[in-house]
C-alpha cells in the first residue's frame, strides 16, 4: 500500500514537471522575481576563547574558555529582482542555532594564601550560538537548459550572533583546599554584529511555471566582537561558515 | 647514657612477683626498668611480658590509634596500674603491624610494696591544693590518687593536681600520708560559621588572607574553613579577665573573640595568632594525617593582648608571662595557646641588645606552642629533666618545620631557617642576635650542643624543670645535623645529612617517635632508640635517613 503511494507521488511529480517545462519554456523570460525559502546546514570550523575574571577570596579568578562551533541547522528565505537582462539584486535573511560544549579552564585562588592559584577544568555543556545574518546580492542569473536556472551571488553580509559565554565556574571545595572540583559552568549570552560579505549559488529547478525547487550553497564570514558580561574585555569570534540548503523556488 | 635494657622472661617473673603484695603507703623500694629493646628477639621478650601485664590488668591501654604514615599499623600507649592507681610515669608504646609487635618502649616499676588507702582524703587534698593556687578547682580537676616514684627507689602514694597561679601552672604532688608537697613542677609549656575571607597585616606589615565568619554585620576571628574551630580572642589588655579566664573562673566568650567591623584586620598580633595557628594545623595535616592537636579536630584557642603593652613598666612581676613569653595550657580555658605582648617600641633588653614584639608574629613560636598541646595529646612527655627537654625539643622541631613548610629558606624576616623566634625577638645592639634558641649551633644562646655539657639542675620550678629549655638544645641540634649535616662542635664527628631536599623524611621521623611511639617518661638514649625504630619503620635499616638519626644522636654524645 505504502509503495503504491510513493509510485503515484512520483508520477504525479514528473507529470508536473513535463507540463511545467512546457509553459516555462514560452514564459521565463518574463521571471522579475524569484522567492527562495530553504533549510540545510551550516558547516564552519570556528574555534575562539574567553576569559572571564571574577573575585574569590580577595582575588581575581581567571575562567578561561576554548569554543568550538561546527555545524548545526540553517533556515532562509530571500527575494530577488532581475534588473535588466541576467542581472539582478537580492535580499536574504540567514538563521543558523548550533549547541556545543566548551572546555572550561580556572585559575581559582586559594582561601588561604594570596598568589596560590588552584586549576580547575570541566566542560560546559549545551552553549547556544544563533547568527542571523542578512545577506544582500548582486545576482548574475542565467538559464543553462529550459527548466534550470543558475544564480550566482555575492555582496556583503550583515550579521548579528548571539553566543553563550562562561563566566563563572561552581566548584566544590573542601579542606585543605589543594584541587577544587569542577561542578558546573555558568554562562549569560551576549550579542555583537558585523559586516561581513557572502558569495554563493544556487540552482533551481522548475517544476511548473511559477514554482520549482532548488537548492544553494552559500560562503559567508565576518569577525564579530563580543563584550564579556560585566566587563570591558572583547572576544573577537569569528562567524558564518558554509551553508548548504534546499527549498522551494517560486518565480514571478 | 648508655643504657641499653633487654629483659628475659626472668625480668617479668620479676616484676609480676612483686605486683599484689600489701605494705605501706610510703618507703616501698622497687626500680625502674626500661624498655628499649636492642633486638627482635628482645622485643618479642619485652611484647611477652607487656601482654602479661596486660592481662593482669597491671598495664592499661590508655590510647590506641591507627597509624596515619604506614597502612596497616598501630600504636598503644599503656598506663601502668598498680591496685588500681596509676604508676606515676610507668608507661609503655608498643607498635603493631596487623596482630604483629613491631616495637615496644617505655619504663615501667617493679618492687611497689604499698597500701594504697589514703590516709589523707581527696577533700583535704583538694583544700590544700586550693590554698595552694588561692582558687577553687573545678570539677574536672579533682585531685587524683597515684604511686609516684622516685629516683631513689621508693614509692610513694600521692595525690596529684594542677594548680593555676597567677604567673604559672604547677603540677604538685601530694604525700597521702603526711599533706605535704613531695614534688612540684611546671606545667605551662612555654616558649622562655559564615566564612568570610578578610585581609590583614602581621606583625612584620605582610599581607595575610584572614578566614574568619561573619556574624550580625561584624566579623570574628573564628576560622570556619579548617576541620578544628580555631578561634583568637583579644583581652584587650584587661589583665584580670584574662586572668580570670585561664584560672577557669571565667570562661571565654564571643565577646572576646577579635573582631573586625571591615573584615580588614589590623590589629597584626590577632592577624599572626589567628593565621599562624591555622597554617600549624595545616602544617601537622599536610604533613602527618594528623588532625589537630587530639588528631580529633579539638578547638584551637590563641589568646593575644592579655595586658597593655606600655603597662609593662608598672606590671606586677607575675604576669610577666603576659608580656615577654607564650606559652600553651591545656587546662587553661579548655586549651589555649597564649601569646605574649612583647615590648613597647624603642624598648629592649640591654643585658642582650634585643627587643621583643607581639610573639604571635614568629611562626616557629605558634607551631612550638601548639606542638606542646600535640604533645599532651600523645606522648605526655613529663616536663620535666630530660623528658621535659625532649618535650621542647619536639616543640622547636615542629615549630621549624612549620616554617620550613610555610616559609621560604633564608635568612631574613619569615623566611625559615634554624632559629627560634627570630622574627619577633630582633638584636637592636651591635652583635646582638635574632632569636632565642639555635638548632645549628644552640652554643649561641648557651644550650649544650652535647650530652656531655648538659646542664644538671635540680627538677624544680625554680631550676626550669631540670634545664628543660637549656637541654632541649641537644636533641635540636641532632636533628639539625639529621637533616643538614655538618661537624658537632663539641665531639667533631661529622654528620652525612640527608639534605634539605629530603627533610620531610627527618620530620616524619621525629614526629612519628614523638607521638605514637614514645612514653612519657623517655630520655635522651630512649628518644635515640626511638627515633631509630621511626626511621627504621618508615625508610628501613641502614637507610639514609636511619643512618643520618643514627649518626646525629651519635655526634651529640647520645648512645
Amino acid at each position: 500500500m505504502r509503495a503504491r503511494c510513493c509510485v503515484v507521488t512520483a508520477i504525479v511529480l514528473l507529470a508536473l514537471g513535463r507540463a511545467g517545462q512546457a509553459s516555462a519554456q514560452a514564459t521565463a523570460d518574463r521571471d522579475r522575481f524569484r522567492i527562495s525559502v530553504n533549510g540545510g546546514v551550516q558547516i564552519s570550523s570556528i574555534a575562539f576563547d574567553t576569559s572571564a575574571t571574577r573575585v574569590v577570596y580577595l582575588e581575581n579568578a581567571i575562567i578561561d574558555t576554548s569554543y568550538k562551533i561546527s555545524r548545526g541547522p540553517a533556515v532562509d528565505g530571500g527575494v530577488s529582482v532581475r534588473i535588466a537582462g541576467n542581472v539582478g539584486v537580492g535580499v536574504t535573511v540567514s538563521a543558523f542555532t548550533a549547541k556545543n560544549d566548551a572546555n572550561v579552564s580556572g585559575a581559582i585562588p586559594h582561601p588561604f594564601f594570596f598568589k596560590t592559584p588552584r586549576t580547575v577544568t570541566g566542560t560546559a555543556t549545551g552553549l547556544r550560538r544563533d547568527e542571523l545574518v542578512t545577506h544582500l546580492l548582486g545576482i548574475y542569473a542565467f538559464r543553462p537548459t529550459a527548466n534550470v536556472d543558475v544564480a550566482v551571488s555575492a555582496g556583503p553580509s550583515f550579521f548579528r550572533v548571539r553566543q553563550a559565554v562562561v563566566d563563572d565556574v561552581a566548584f566544590s571545595d573542601t579542606y585543605p583546599y589543594n584541587a577544587p572540583a569542577f561542578t558546573s559552568a555558568a554562562s549569560q549570552r551576549v550579542s555583537g554584529h558585523k559586516t561581513g560579505f557572502n558569495a554563493g549559488a544556487d540552482i533551481g529547478l522548475r517544476l511548473s511555471r511559477h514554482a520549482g525547487v532548488g537548492g544553494s550553497v552559500r560562503f559567508s564570514k565576518a569577525v564579530v566582537s563580543l563584550v564579556m558580561p560585566n566587563s570591558t574585555t572583547t572576544t573577537s569570534v569569528d562567524a558564518g561558515g558554509v551553508q548548504l540548503a534546499g527549498g522551494l523556488r517560486l518565480y514571478f | 647514657m648508655t643504657r641499653c635494657w633487654t629483659c628475659s622472661l626472668a625480668c617479668i617473673a620479676l616484676v609480676l612477683a612483686v605486683a599484689g603484695l600489701h605494705g605501706q603507703t610510703t618507703g616501698s623500694r622497687g626500680r625502674a626498668l626500661t624498655i628499649v629493646p636492642d633486638s627482635a628477639i628482645a622485643t618479642r621478650d619485652w611484647g611477652t611480658i607487656v601482654d602479661r601485664m596486660v592481662r593482669g590488668n597491671e598495664l592499661r591501654v590508655r590510647l590506641e590509634r591507627r597509624d596515619t604514615l604506614i597502612t596497616g599499623r598501630s600504636v598503644e600507649q599503656l598506663t601502668q596500674y598498680y591496685k588500681g592507681l596509676r604508676v606515676w610515669g610507668g608507661n609503655v608504646s608498643r607498635q603493631f603491624d596487623a596482630a604483629v609487635l613491631v616495637s615496644v618502649f617505655g619504663t615501667v616499676y617493679q618492687g611497689i610494696d604499698l597500701d594504697v588507702a589514703p590516709p589523707t582524703s581527696r577533700d583535704a587534698a583538694r583544700a590544700t591544693l586550693e590554698a595552694l593556687g588561692g582558687t577553687l578547682l573545678l570539677p574536672d580537676s579533682e585531685p587524683e590518687l597515684v604511686v609516684l616514684p622516685s629516683d631513689d627507689g621508693a614509692f610513694t602514694v600521692a595525690w596529684i593536681g594542677e594548680v593555676m597561679l597567677r604567673r604559672d601552672i604547677v603540677r604538685v604532688f601530694l604525700d597521702a600520708t603526711s599533706g605535704q608537697i613531695v614534688r612540684r613542677y611546671s606545667m605551662q609549656q612555654r616558649q622562655a560559621a559564615n566564612a568570610a575571607i578578610g585581609r590583614g597585616t602581621g606583625v612584620l606589615g605582610d599581607d595575610k588572607k584572614v578566614s574568619a565568619t561573619a556574624v550580625a554585620g561584624t566579623f570574628l576571628a573564628s576560622d570556619p574553613l579548617r576541620p578544628p574551630v580555631i578561634v583568637t580572642y583579644d583581652m584587650k589588655g584587661d589583665v584580670n579577665r584574662s586572668l580570670n579566664v585561664l584560672n577557669n573562673l571565667t570562661p571565654l566568650v564571643t565577646a572576646d573573640t577579635a573582631s573586625s567591623s571591615s573584615n580588614n584586620w589590623t590589629d597584626a598580633a590577632v592577624v599572626d595568632a589567628h593565621a599562624y595557628a591555622a597554617y600549624t594545623y595545616d602544617y601537622y595535616f599536610k604533613r602527618f594525617g594528623r588532625r589537630g592537636l587530639d588528631n580529633a579536630d579539638r578547638r584551637l584557642n590563641n589568646m593575644v593582648h592579655l595586658v597593655k603593652r606600655n603597662d609593662i613598666f608598672t606590671a606586677p612581676a607575675d604576669v610577666l608571662d603576659f608580656y615577654l613569653n607564650a606559652f600553651y595550657c591545656g587546662a587553661c580555658a579548655g586549651g589555649v595557646m597564649v601569646y605574649g605582648e612583647g615590648l613597647p617600641g624603642g624598648v629592649y633588653f640591654s643585658s642582650t641588645g634585643q627587643r621583643y614584639d607581639y610573639f604571635s608574629g614568629a611562626l616557629d613560636i605558634v607551631a612550638h606552642e601548639l606542638t606542646h598541646g600535640v604533645t599532651d595529646y600523645s606522648s605526655r612527655l613529663e616536663y620535666v629533666n630530660e623528658s621535659g627537654a625532649l618535650n621542647e625539643a619536639f616543640s622547636d622541631i615542629m615549630g621549624t618545620s612549620v616554617e620550613f613548610f610555610v616559609q621560604p629558606p633564608g635568612s631574613g624576616p619569615m623566611q625559615a631557617d634554624y632559629l627560634i623566634g627570630e622574627d619577633i625577638v630582633v638584636g637592636v645592639t651591635a652583635g646582638a642576635p635574632n632569636g632565642i634558641r639555635s638548632m645549628a649551633n644552640p652554643a649561641l644562646f648557651g644550650q649544650p650542643d652535647h650530652y656531655s655539657k648538659r646542664a644538671l639542675l635540680p627538677p624544680d620550678d625554680d631550676h626550669d624543670n631540670g634545664g628543660v629549655h637549656v637541654n632541649s638544645g641537644i636533641p635540636n641540634h641532632a636533628f639539625y645535623l639529621a637533616i643538614e649535616g655538618g661537624t658537632n662542635r663539641t665531639s667533631g664527628i661529622r654528620v652525612q645529612g640527608v639534605g634539605a631536599a629530603n627533610r620531610e623524611q627527618i620530620e616524619k621521623i621525629f614526629y612519628r617517635a614523638f607521638t605514637q611511639l614514645m612514653p612519657s617518661n623517655a630520655d635522651f638514649s630512649m628518644a635515640r632508640a626511638i627515633t631509630l625504630r621511626a626511621a627504621q619503620d618508615l625508610y628501613g635499616l641502614n637507610s639514609a635517613s636511619y643512618n643520618a638519626v643514627r649518626d646525629a644522636w651519635t655526634a651529640v654524645g647520645v648512645n
